[in-house]
């Protein structure tokens, strides 16, 4: 063991240290300027490979070195992307696809109608496979052509296709790679690739030089402007901020709402709040009692006060919410909010009456009582912040009015638990990052087809929603497509399965001396599908 | 000597296997799927069910332990349910991360300890005894989570000496050591706050027997007295307090390796929790079980160094 004698010696020593080590070093961890833009995230993937997970750490990397066939553009319209052309039987069953010729995958292989249905037929047996259960067969006549036969007709087939979870992977790759697929090994054609996965501190993507297909509407159609994309990985917020304001961190949208005016008014870096295809919301139960009442809701959703929930969960950064889906997505009817509005309006003196008039009386104890039962809200949480806070704030509210309200704070492996078990009443939560497609998110949390998944969230059972949201899909006229959707959306505003609280924003905090992010942040219909294409339009 | 060191040696097995047991247990029972985890929100059942089986999910407790202890017995700690890697080299991958700063915090544990214990003792009740007892209680006091955030904007933001966080490289590289200097000092000072204290409390004991005071009347210079003399028996409840310390030591790690974005295997255990890895839980849990027994095992037989009068029977 070594001694110091002396108490001064000591602090000699350790000034010495600390100024040998406080010199500039070579540089940061990462390489430093030039070619390299490093981006922080507040969470590490779990897995790449994309037929085991989608939360959104994994899409945000995934997004950039994989690509499906057609894209969603700024218009909200779906376009190709990979395919040079298709069409469509007349009862849109049968759909043929002409592939681009000269794409490659990463590692050299060609981009082929093989690879598609490999890729394809891989999708419907994982984790999403829920999207293309519509597909009947795949087949790939020659090295050009993808045939594809449905289980019946169905016209927006094209939006589907342009969802990431149709991503095409270079069979040969996944094969050989056998269990190191999605972590060592991701082969695809965008426009960078995996260069290496440090665990624990970051992934590295590297510039794929052969890439020249990006999007119609990008300047930069390909290849990317810098040589390689690092993805930190930061799960302290204020370590993360800290980095971004100091300039070792080039962008970043893991900023939170509280830290927005922070990474504002910093000298450093500026700040995009865009628009975004979330919506925020508390989730009613609707198969428990007595929440499987309409008018039971209806004085909950009157009890809660929307806009300061927003201002306490997301310091006001946010937009109002007025039906269950955002109104940035494709096919959002405004109309379905305007009749929603009488009824999501903030009135706790007519949440009392309603309550009053349905029998549940205030009791002895402060909360409402009949028959001897009483108004009791098991309301759970997610354990982040923003949705935390939500809870916090809106509980109060709920108890004012005469709930008994219950709010547990779950990490997210036991609060799914609860949730697929029903055993919550009120859930605070939200549909995020979805594709922006109005009737795909309706199909999520509302047909009766995605009972057993979470995002059923509300056990929304209702035979007339069901059958407006398959007409919506499937018929073949687009102006009853339309129309049903429009109704589906009116019902979903109507019956009242969640409190609408907000339309959460997209926060992208950025150095100042990094170019391109106004390009990019200016799409606001997709979150996944604006992430993808930062590659190739920020450079330094 | 050595036949202690080997008995010691031979109760890890039974402490291994009951720590291995209880933790499979405890996470097996806790409430979360972790394919559902894995898969996200909009999951549908079967897709569920298939991966649950794939990963062999679906059979009872008892098997996928005794399956996973008949592996690990040949050194295969099986594969990461998240990640399909290999749960050796996962935690290969960022042991050595854990090690250096657990290492660097003991290293300036006691370089800053031993000294300020022996200078609160001799000048006990003045000034410098009051100012580094406060200090002391300060830093017990504090939650390492905040200490690390304020020491990141003092040293890091506002004076710069110090990168933010990550790490630069290994322990023996320069650029490596200033990574770590800040996260390896946070998880350090704790534990000179608590060694200190108990160096101060052994030293004024010992400072008071008949054998110091013979040692002060026979002329011996005062550091002789007090580094040869008394410091040497006040280190034996200091070692062994200092043994019981190094599993908080690595449980603070977590902590201050989230907050300086640390790429250790405290973090990975967390995330392996949270995510309901059964398979890299085990792998970890054993494997810091096992280095929590090594350490104590070697705090043990330093006794023999510190006090030849101690014998290992």
């Amino acid at each position: 063991m070594l001694f110091i004698r002396n108490f001064k010696t000591l602090l000699l020593v350790l000034a010495a240290v600390v100024l040998v080590l406080g010199l500039p070093g070579t540089g940061s961890a990462a390489e430093a300027g030039g070619g390299t833009i490093i981006e922080a995230m507040g969470t590490e993937p779990t897995t790449l490979d994309c037929f085991k997970s989608r939360r959104r750490p994994e899409i945000m990397i995934l997004h950039t070195m994989l690509e499906p066939l057609f894209v969603t553009g700024p218009d909200l319209k779906v376009g190709p992307l990979l395919v040079d052309s298709w069409k469509a039987s007349e009862d849109s069953k049968v759909w043929t696809l002409t592939l681009k010729e000269g794409i490659k995958f990463h590692d050299g292989e060609p981009f082929n109608a093989p690879a598609v249905k490999f890729s394809l037929e891989r999708h419907m047996k994982g984790s999403q496979g829920g999207k293309l259960k519509i597909i009947e067969a795949v087949e790939a006549p020659d090295d050009k052509t993808v045939v594809l036969t449905l289980k019946q007709g169905y016209p927006e087939l094209l939006n589907v296709l342009a969802n990431f979870d149709c991503s095409m992977v270079s069979p040969k790759a996944v094969e050989a790679a056998g269990g190191d697929w999605g972590n060592k090994v991701i082969v695809g054609t965008g426009p960078v690739m995996l260069s290496e996965w440090r665990s624990g501190d970051r992934i590295i993507l590297k510039r794929n030089p052969d890439y020249t297909h990006g999007p119609s509407w990008l300047a930069n159609k390909g290849p990317a402007k810098v040589a390689e994309w690092h993805i930190r990985f930061l799960p302290e917020p204020a370590t993360l901020i800290a980095e971004l304001t100091s300039g070792e961190v080039d962008l970043s949208d893991y900023v939170t709402e509280r830290d927005v005016k922070r990474v504002e008014s910093h000298a450093n870096t500026n700040l995009i709040v865009a628009k975004s295809t979330s919506a925020i919301y508390l989730a009613i139960n609707t198969k428990n009692e007595p929440y499987n009442d309409l008018k039971i809701r209806e004085a909950m959703v009157h009890a809660v006060n929307a806009e300061a929930v927003r201002k306490a969960a997301m310091s006001g950064v946010a937009s109002p919410l007025a039906i269950p889906i955002a109104p940035t997505v494709m096919g959002y009817w405004p109309k379905a909010a305007e009749l929603a509005e009488p009824l999501i309006k903030y009135d706790p003196e007519l949440a009392k009456k309603m309550l009053d008039e349905a029998g549940w009386k205030v009791g002895g104890q402060g909360f409402r009582e009949k028959d001897g039962k009483p108004l009791a809200i098991n309301f759970l949480a997610f354990n982040i912040a923003r949705y935390k806070r939500m809870g916090e704030v809106a509980a109060p509210m709920l108890e004012a009015a005469g709930f008994k309200v219950d709010l547990q704070i779950l990490e997210p492996g036991d609060l799914y638990e609860r949730v697929l078990k029903g055993k919550h009443d009120l859930l605070s939560t939200g549909l995020v990052g979805s594709q922006g497609i109005a009737v795909d998110d309706l199909v999520l949390s509302f047909h009766s087809d995605n009972l057993g998944s979470i995002v059923q969230w509300c056990y929304y059972q209702n035979p007339e929603m069901d059958k407006l949201l398959d007409e919506s899909r499937y018929d073949p006229d687009p102006a009853k497509r339309t129309e049903a959707l429009n109704k589906a959306q009116e019902l979903a505003a109507t019956t009242l399965p969640v409190v609408p609280i907000a339309n959460a924003n997209e926060i992208f905090g950025y150095k100042k001396t990094l170019k391109g992010v106004e390009a990019y942040t200016k799409h606001p219909w997709c979150f996944d599908q604006v992430d993808a294409y930062r590659v190739l339009e920020i450079s330094k | 000597m050595l036949k202690y060191a080997l008995r010691r040696l031979l109760l890890l097995i039974p402490v291994l296997f009951i720590v291995t047991v209880l933790i499979s247990s405890l996470i097996y029972f806790s409430p979360g799927d972790p394919v559902r985890v894995m898969l996200g929100l909009r999951a549908q059942p079967e897709a569920v069910a298939r991966i649950r089986a794939e990963l062999g999910l679906d059979q009872p407790y008892y098997i996928r332990y005794l399956k996973w202890l008949g592996n690990a017995l040949q050194g295969n700690l099986g594969r990461s349910l998240q990640r399909n890697e290999k749960v050796s080299e996962m935690i290969l991958e960022r042991l050595p991360a854990s090690l250096e700063m657990t290492f660097f915090a003991v290293v300036v544990a006691l370089l800053l300890a031993v000294p300020i214990g022996v200078v609160s003792a001799t000048r006990e009740g003045g000034l410098t005894d009051n100012l580094l007892s406060l200090f002391s209680l300060f830093w017990v006091s504090m939650p390492g989570f905040w200490i690390a955030i304020i020491a990141i904007m003092i040293f890091s933001l506002y004076l710069g000496i110090f990168p933010i966080s990550g790490r630069g490289g290994p322990l023996w590289d320069l650029e490596g050591l200033r990574y770590l200097a800040l996260p390896g000092l946070i998880l350090g000072i704790r534990q000179v706050a608590i060694i200190s204290r108990l160096i101060r409390a052994g030293m004024l004991e010992i400072l008071g027997e008949d054998y110091i005071r013979t040692a002060r009347s026979k002329g011996l210079a005062e550091r002789l007295v007090v580094y040869k003399h008394a410091l040497r028996n006040a280190m034996i409840p200091t070692v062994t307090i200092f043994g019981l310390q190094i599993p908080e030591i690595l449980s603070l790690s977590v902590i201050i390796e989230t907050v300086f974005a640390w790429p250790g295997t405290g973090r990975l255990l967390v995330d392996a929790v949270l995510k309901r890895d059964y398979t890299l839980v085990q792998g970890i849990v054993l494997v810091y079980a096992l280095l929590v027994i090594l350490m104590n095992l070697a705090v043990d037989l330093l006794y023999a160094y510190i006090d030849p009068r101690i014998k290992h029977e």
